[in-house]
């Protein structure tokens, strides 16, 4: 059985199939690009849902690696007879990677010791009744230096600041009975995490910890 | 044209249009899913942050019920409920608040929402479909001490302040938490299975001794 078989038909159909070279190529291309634009989508959800996690991540680690360097630094200090001698100059410490001042690469952007010293300073505020000192830049390397083989590879830079925060009002020359130790980590991604605890002087070679906190 | 020819063509289209569909349905539920995952994730993200953050800095007694200017459990003589914490900043920060956490359940919409309470006027939502919040306190000992404990005495200041507490409460040194979330859709439900995450926190205040 034949249908549509007058000459008149054939010679339409003859003319429409020559003008219908290259159609299937663009509807593969068409395909091929909506199937491409899908995928697309769905990766960005999924990248995007990958970097929510990595920087969320990142800014645990940095909290802890903050938490880490200042209980570092309470062993260190709990040791020390004078705290005077601690805020009189800058990186005492044993755990220090050069001149307590300048740049230092983190990773992902430099920092800027100096102005993270006056960021601390800004937002370690004293409680109530104590003297509002300057921090004093005490110990500051990479996270990866002072936790050597458990951090490895670890991009994090931590710091430790010190302030009296000995109660008002306070002779200059009697020694600190009570200090700030602010720890800051600088992750990956740009990440920041800050904690404060406030230190005071025990008989024996220990520090009693008054109150902790985690600094803006 | 012949009707094979016809035939033919119509088979050919047939089963290129299963083909796409076969592959469009998948790629829809696939579309639907990996948000929804993304979120679910991001809700836990958000609950787990703001209680962990709360717990660390939080000041002696933790308190396993709510308490404030409005519905304050002691007022009830309710002092323990598995899914709510009352955590108090050390007053270092004049600008830092007492926070509590819990889960509030809506039967007829057959959501639930993780709520904090500021302990003045204001409980806000913090997190959509959180559907199990559970606290577990442990002492130094790394033993849990049971919800008994903190409902029997002896009471710091009297029995009879607003503002009373077990003094058993003190002795907590650790909490477990742990927050399931549920898929927001809930055709979504059978696919994407409730996430749980449980955490172990030591605040840093109630540690210093």
């Amino acid at each position: 059985m034949r249908i549509m078989s007058s000459g008149r038909w054939r010679g339409r159909a003859k003319h429409a199939g020559g003008s219908e070279r290259g159609v299937v190529l663009i509807l593969v291309m068409m395909s091929v690009t909506l199937l491409a634009v899908l995928s697309g989508a769905l990766a960005l959800v999924a990248l995007t849902e990958t970097a929510v996690a990595a920087n969320y991540r990142d800014a645990d680690e940095a909290l802890y690696a903050a938490d880490a360097a200042m209980e570092y630094v309470l062993q260190e200090i709990a040791r020390v007879e004078d705290w005077t001698d601690l805020l009189a100059t800058a990186g005492l410490s044993s755990f220090v990677d050069g001149e307590p001042s300048g740049l230092r690469d983190a990773g992902s952007e430099p920092i800027d010791l100096d102005q993270a010293t006056v960021d601390v300073t800004a937002a370690a505020t004293p409680p109530a009744g104590a003297v509002d000192e300057p921090s004093v830049l005490y110990a500051f390397g990479r996270f990866a230096d002072l936790v050597p083989g458990t951090a490895t590879g670890s991009m994090t830079y931590v710091a430790v600041w010190l302030a009296d925060r000995s109660p008002a009002p306070k002779e200059d020359a009697t020694e600190p009975v009570t200090l700030s130790v602010a720890g800051v980590a600088f992750g990956g991604r740009g990440s920041r995490r800050a904690v404060e605890a406030l230190v005071q002087k025990t008989d024996s070679a220990a520090v009693r910890l008054l109150a902790w906190r985690e600094l803006p | 044209m012949t009707i094979s020819e016809v035939l033919i063509a119509s088979a050919i289209t047939l089963g290129l249009m299963g083909s796409v569909f076969g592959v469009v349905g998948p790629l829809q539920r696939l579309f639907a899913i990996q948000p929804e995952y993304a979120d679910m994730h991001q809700r836990l993200r958000a609950a787990l942050t703001a209680i962990e953050k709360d717990l660390l800095a939080a000041a002696p007694p933790v308190m396993p019920y709510r308490t404030g200017l409005r519905r304050h459990d002691p007022d009830a003589g309710v002092f323990y409920r598995a899914d709510t914490i009352t955590l108090v900043p050390v007053a270092w920060d004049p600008t830092a608040v007492a926070h509590t956490y819990y889960l509030k359940v809506d039967p007829a919409a057959r959501s639930s929402q993780l709520m904090r309470y500021d302990g003045a006027e204001s409980d806000v939502p913090l997190a959509d479909h959180i559907d199990r919040l559970d606290f577990v306190y442990f002492d130094a000992g790394g033993e849990t001490l049971p919800p008994e404990t903190f409902q029997d005495g002896p009471w710091f200041p009297n029995e009879t302040d607003r503002n009373r507490f077990d003094t058993d409460l003190l002795k907590v040194k650790r909490v477990r938490v742990a927050v399931r979330v549920q898929a927001a859709i809930p055709s979504l439900r059978r696919v994407l299975p409730d996430r749980t995450i449980t955490l172990d926190v030591a605040p840093r205040n109630a540690n210093h001794e």
